[in-house]
């Protein structure tokens, strides 16, 4: 698993597609461009909408810790299989030239 | 995250719909006709339509599902130069299990019938009548037309292919039904469908025979009736409002397709959720399916059952039945609320 640069921040490329219905408790990821598509659990959704608001991974980490009241540690490690899980897939992509 | 590639809740079944309208052009006018115009601008080529099909293709494969395609018009058969080609290109797919041509039957010749025969995917020749009594009929269709069908009907079944006819009901025939459905068991017909008449496009010249909901009781009372005896012709019932007779038998009713389970490409490329809910949602040529079906506006608000309004949306069948979106967009303006033809 890839170690996350704190001061790196990732976009939703031009082909991901967000999408939830909260109150059916559904939540989706589309790739418009291959069709492929997930049904994301509450968490991972509300991450990818902080990453989808340009915010550095770090600032999202740290809203993460506090939006859902987990221990550091823990929790660090649960966001970072997620977001890596999100890079392997090419949900999100490094955004260039920022640091 | 869980990759669901192969099935989810935005598709119900295994199958998905195509009704593909190649062409407006016709050479009959209906009084009912969900069209408004038979010009066909902008008609697409062969080669965009093959382009369409490859398009449909990889999609079908990508969702793992299997395809179904009605393809029509218009008059199909007034673009035979492009309908043959087409129909041998999707008979290649394995992604596509059948397909249908939906057609007036008038321009339907031994030669055209020997072009036919080479597609095994093709499942049914659909025509319409509208009643028993042929006066009745070509009121709706066109003087003659109750003839020329009943002829396309005998040569379809001497050469073998099986026969499906609709029926349109509004106030004008819906006392037809049972003589009608006595006249195609006599001629052999297959299958048998009756879809409600919706006040759009030329249709909207006969807005007076718009059934009330009542009525609509009275007619799929007799539908479903009709149905469940053994008899040698087969009554479908795949539409929204039959669940409520039965919401337990999967073939009594169907859940409204819109955001479901099917797409309608028009003559120009353009994409609706249903023929009868024309609202452009993208552009088959120049967008991708998986675009239109993901993002569409239009079909995630349908999607999500909370949005649905009035009966429809407190309706313990809603999940099986869901009213016809189109119908009620027709009649308020606002696709989300309430079948106005439901009894319920």
């Amino acid at each position: 698993m890839l170690e996350l640069e704190q001061n790196d921040t990732f976009i939703l490329p031009e082909y991901i597609f967000l999408q939830k219905i909260p109150e059916l408790g559904k939540y989706w990821v589309f790739n418009i461009d291959d069709g492929e598509h997930y049904s994301l659990n509450e968490t991972s959704y509300w991450i990818l909408e902080q990453i989808a608001e340009g915010l550095p991974i770090k600032n999202v980490l740290t809203n993460f810790l506090t939006h859902f009241e987990v221990d550091e540690n823990n929790g660090k490690s649960d966001f970072n299989e997620i977001v890596n899980n999100f890079l392997n897939e090419k949900i999100i992509i490094k955004k260039e030239g920022l640091r | 995250m869980t990759n669901n590639t192969n099935r989810d809740e935005l598709y119900a079944g295994d199958e998905f719909y195509f009704q593909w309208h190649i062409t407006e052009k016709c050479n009959l006018r209906c009084k009912h006709c969900y069209h408004d115009r038979y010009t066909s601008n902008n008609e697409l080529k062969i080669d965009e339509l093959i382009f369409i099909a490859d398009k449909i293709d990889a999609t079908l494969n990508k969702w793992d599902k299997i395809g179904t395609i009605s393809i029509t018009g218009g008059e199909p058969f007034i673009v035979k130069e492009k309908l043959f080609p087409l129909l041998r290109h999707l008979n290649t797919f394995e992604s596509i299990n059948h397909f249908d041509i939906l057609t007036n039957g008038s321009l339907i010749d031994e030669n055209t019938l020997s072009e036919l025969e080479r597609f095994n995917k093709l499942r049914r020749v659909q025509l319409s009548l509208e009643a028993r009594n042929p006066e009745l009929n070509d009121q709706i269709r066109g003087k003659g037309s109750f003839g020329n069908t009943i002829s396309a009907i005998r040569l379809l079944k001497r050469n073998g292919f099986q026969v499906a006819i609709m029926m349109t009901i509004s106030r004008f025939n819906k006392d037809e039904i049972e003589p009608l459905i006595e006249c195609l068991k006599e001629e052999g017909v297959d299958t048998f469908s009756a879809e409600r008449f919706i006040p759009e496009g030329v249709g909207t010249g006969i807005k007076d025979e718009f059934l009330t909901a009542d009525e609509v009781r009275d007619v799929f009372e007799r539908i479903y009736s009709l149905a469940m005896k053994e008899d040698k012709i087969r009554i479908l019932l795949y539409r929204p409002l039959f669940a409520l007779f039965n919401g337990k038998d999967p073939t009594v009713g169907a859940l409204c397709s819109v955001g479901n389970n099917a797409l309608t490409i028009m003559h120009d490329g353009t994409i609706y959720p249903c023929r009868r809910l024309p609202i452009p949602i993208g552009n088959a040529l120049t967008d991708s399916l998986y675009k239109i079906w993901y993002t569409s506006d239009v079909l995630w608000s349908i999607r999500n059952t909370n949005n649905i309004k009035g009966k429809c949306g407190n309706c313990e069948l809603i999940s099986v039945c869901r009213g016809c979106r189109a119908l009620a967009y027709t009649m308020t303006g606002d696709y989300l609320s309430e079948d106005p033809q439901c009894w319920n």
